[in-house]
């Protein structure tokens, strides 16, 4: 048995064959989750953001927003090649997953073993919490590319410092940073450990290198910078973030599947992990490196977030995720094959447990979705005027219902649309009443039982304007 | 390998089968599933009880608890109490439990402990008797689709009633054997890890 392990272990061609099978399996797998499902709140802005705007009005848009222009570029870049397709968008944020399991299972095979790449490509791809922003049209999956393609660069520069691998090491710091803003977290403590390690090992050249990249990604940053100090000093919409330290809250969100205890037992196996990895001081501290990362990050974006309501949110932080199971498989995968084969055994199911939560969050609201689409189809003319009840909810049901003028009800003056007709979203506010339609002089019509997800349910009315 | 670890690993795989067992076919670690009546529809209630009962079939071999509501006059008096009991089909009393109307009056949702094994699949009743003149009728839901799963049939007053109790059975059921193999697969990383034995993977360069 040993000997045939061993035999499995030497065999390169072998080894890369089996991550390439699993690359794959687990790239199917999370296509299937990208096609004729529905779309969210958040997805429906990304839709609005590149179908309706220049590369110079994302640039321009997104300086208004809580997060930096490239994914947007990319989507829209994407969709310019491919078609302004929604299965397109949706794959947009497959390609950096891919891209991050080719990169650990070259970087995280050779340095740490064959497990270690086979788990952690697992873990990146279908694990909950990461599972759903994998496939949702959001910049998070690239996030979380760029940060720890950085990590696994900087340790890779560590070990043996090339041209190449720096050029890289930047242009994926970069990308981050214009990716999301809390990536600079992260990346800022490995450039902490780097420097620390070179100059412990008293490698002045390699120093300097990494003095210069920093200086080049503050370069290549500049032109965003005023932008950020905007943003951060801009008063978000919602209220201020409380802050708290709540592991538990945090595993709880990550973690839970629809198998039992699941939250407990990854709290457990992450607990353990992080215990070995700080005792063990391996790989020049990389691990603890991960640890302090984990824990700098955790701290200090909840900190940021005080100062400004809608700066922060834990899929902001969803890196933290992967550096999460990075420490596992580090710590795990190297003991023995039981612990590995158990590790990937329990990974695979949590992970076809969370693909099962986000089929069925994804596509359980498709019959109703449909029953509205119908409706819709059936009785909204292309000359009615659409209006919702909830700020830029017209994203939302542009998206759904697109090429209608929207207005918002609450600002609606009857004398402006005479003999129109007007139907009314009503997620939250009541219909008009007998008194009010008699008053603005306008007949209203009730329809019952309707929702399109990140909508979730509402009613609609018809008014027609005398 | 030095003897002393190979007695280690032996332990190491007796202490993980042990708690493999214990997960299944022992079922210690179980997992909580509430069935409860559901729905948006308005309740219904009965008519005032004397005696009342809802049959159901046990969907797991542990029963937790069961809650249910009762409907009561908050402007009367308080007046006589309420008993409950679950009974097995052979007319064994498995849990009871007793509420004066002036705690009814305050709570109207109550919730009998049980813990007790039933056989899954057997039917057994949940009796609702009155005394000393308690004037208390049960929430009911009337249509199919809302009722609780496992509720047969309400009887009040000796009639058949229409619709099921408005209540929730919570029952502790075995694990499906995808929780059974997680569970196992956490058990060996977590006994794995006292095995001291280095797997042969490629060395790091470290």
């Amino acid at each position: 048995m040993k000997e045939r392990v061993q035999n499995i272990s030497n065999n390169i061609f072998l080894r890369y064959l089996l991550l390439c099978v699993e690359v794959v399996l687990l790239t199917i797998l999370m296509l299937t989750l990208t096609r004729g499902r529905c779309v969210e709140y958040d997805e429906s802005y990304t839709w609005w953001m590149v179908t309706t705007h220049s590369y110079a009005g994302i640039i321009e848009a997104t300086a208004m927003d809580v997060h930096p222009p490239l994914y947007y570029f990319i989507a829209k870049l994407m969709m310019s090649i491919f078609g302004e397709k929604l299965p397109v968008l949706a794959t947009v944020s497959v390609i950096p997953v891919v891209l991050l399991m080719v990169l650990a299972s070259l970087i995280l095979m050779k340095n740490f073993g064959f497990l270690s790449a086979v788990v952690f490509n697992v873990t990146v791809s279908i694990s909950p919490y990461l599972l759903n922003y994998n496939v949702e049209s959001r910049m998070y999956s690239w996030m979380n590319f760029f940060v720890i393609g950085v990590i696994l660069f900087g340790y890779e520069i560590v070990g043996d410092a090339k041209a190449w691998k720096w050029v890289i090491f930047v242009a994926l710091a970069v990308g981050a940073v214009y990716t999301q803003y809390f990536a600079v977290l992260p990346i800022l403590v490995c450039y902490v450990w780097m420097g620390i390690v070179f100059l412990v090992r008293k490698e002045k050249k390699d120093l300097w290198y990494l003095i210069i990249s920093a200086f080049v990604c503050v370069l290549l940053y500049i032109p965003w910078l005023r932008i950020l100090s905007e943003t951060f000093a801009r008063k978000g919409t919602e209220e201020s973030y409380e802050f708290h330290l709540s592991l538990r809250e945090f595993m709880n969100e990550v973690f839970t599947t629809n198998l039992e205890y699941s939250a407990i037992m990854a709290g457990v196996i992450a607990g353990i992990s992080i215990m070995l990895v700080l005792i063990q001081k391996q790989y020049y501290g990389f691990g603890s490196m991960l640890v302090v990362n984990i824990v700098f990050c955790f701290v200090v974006s909840q900190v940021i977030g005080m100062f400004n309501g809608h700066f922060f949110a834990y899929r902001y932080i969803l890196y933290v995720v992967d550096l999460i199971w990075l420490v596992v498989v580090l710590a795990l995968t190297k003991r023995n094959l039981c612990v590995s084969v158990a590790l990937f055994t329990w990974c695979s199911l949590l992970g076809l447990s969370s693909y099962r939560l986000v089929q069925d969050y994804r596509y359980n609201f498709a019959p109703l979705m449909s029953q509205t689409e119908e409706f819709i189809a059936q009785n909204i003319q292309d000359d009615d005027i659409l209006a919702c009840d909830l700020d830029n909810w017209d994203i939302l049901y542009g998206f759904y219902v697109p090429g209608h003028e929207w207005l918002d009800i609450r600002e609606f003056n009857p004398t402006d649309y005479k003999g129109k007709t007007v139907w009314v979203f009503r997620a939250v506010t009541p219909f008009f009443n007998e008194e009010e339609c008699a008053e603005l002089g306008i007949s209203s019509e009730r329809f019952y039982g309707f929702g399109f997800m990140g909508a979730q349910r509402f009613e609609l009315e018809k008014v027609v304007v005398q | 390998m030095k003897k002393q670890d190979t007695r280690r690993i032996w332990i190491c795989v007796l202490i993980a089968f042990i708690l493999m067992a214990l997960v299944w076919p022992v079922g210690l670690v179980r997992k909580e599933t509430v069935y409860e009546s559901g729905g948006s529809e308005p309740y219904a209630q009965t008519e005032l009880v004397q005696e009342a009962y809802q049959r159901f079939t046990a969907k797991s071999d542990l029963l937790t608890s069961v809650a249910y509501s009762f409907a009561v006059d908050a402007e009367s008096a308080p007046e006589g109490q309420v008993h409950v009991e679950l009974i097995s089909e052979d007319g064994t009393v498995l849990a009871e439990q007793g509420y004066t109307s002036e705690e009814l009056q305050k709570e109207n949702y109550k919730k009998l402990a049980t813990k007790v094994k039933l056989r899954k699949g057997k039917n057994y009743r949940l009796c609702f008797r009155t005394e000393e003149g308690a004037k208390v009728a049960l929430t009911t839901t009337p249509h199919e689709p809302n009722y609780a799963p496992g509720n047969i049939e309400l009887v009040v007053n000796g009639v058949p009633a229409e619709g099921q109790l408005y209540n929730a059975y919570t029952y502790q059921e075995k694990m499906n054997w995808k929780n059974v193999l997680f569970d196992w697969s956490f058990i060996w990383i977590v006994v794995g890890l006292f095995i001291k034995y280095e797997f042969p993977q490629q060395s790091s360069k470290i």
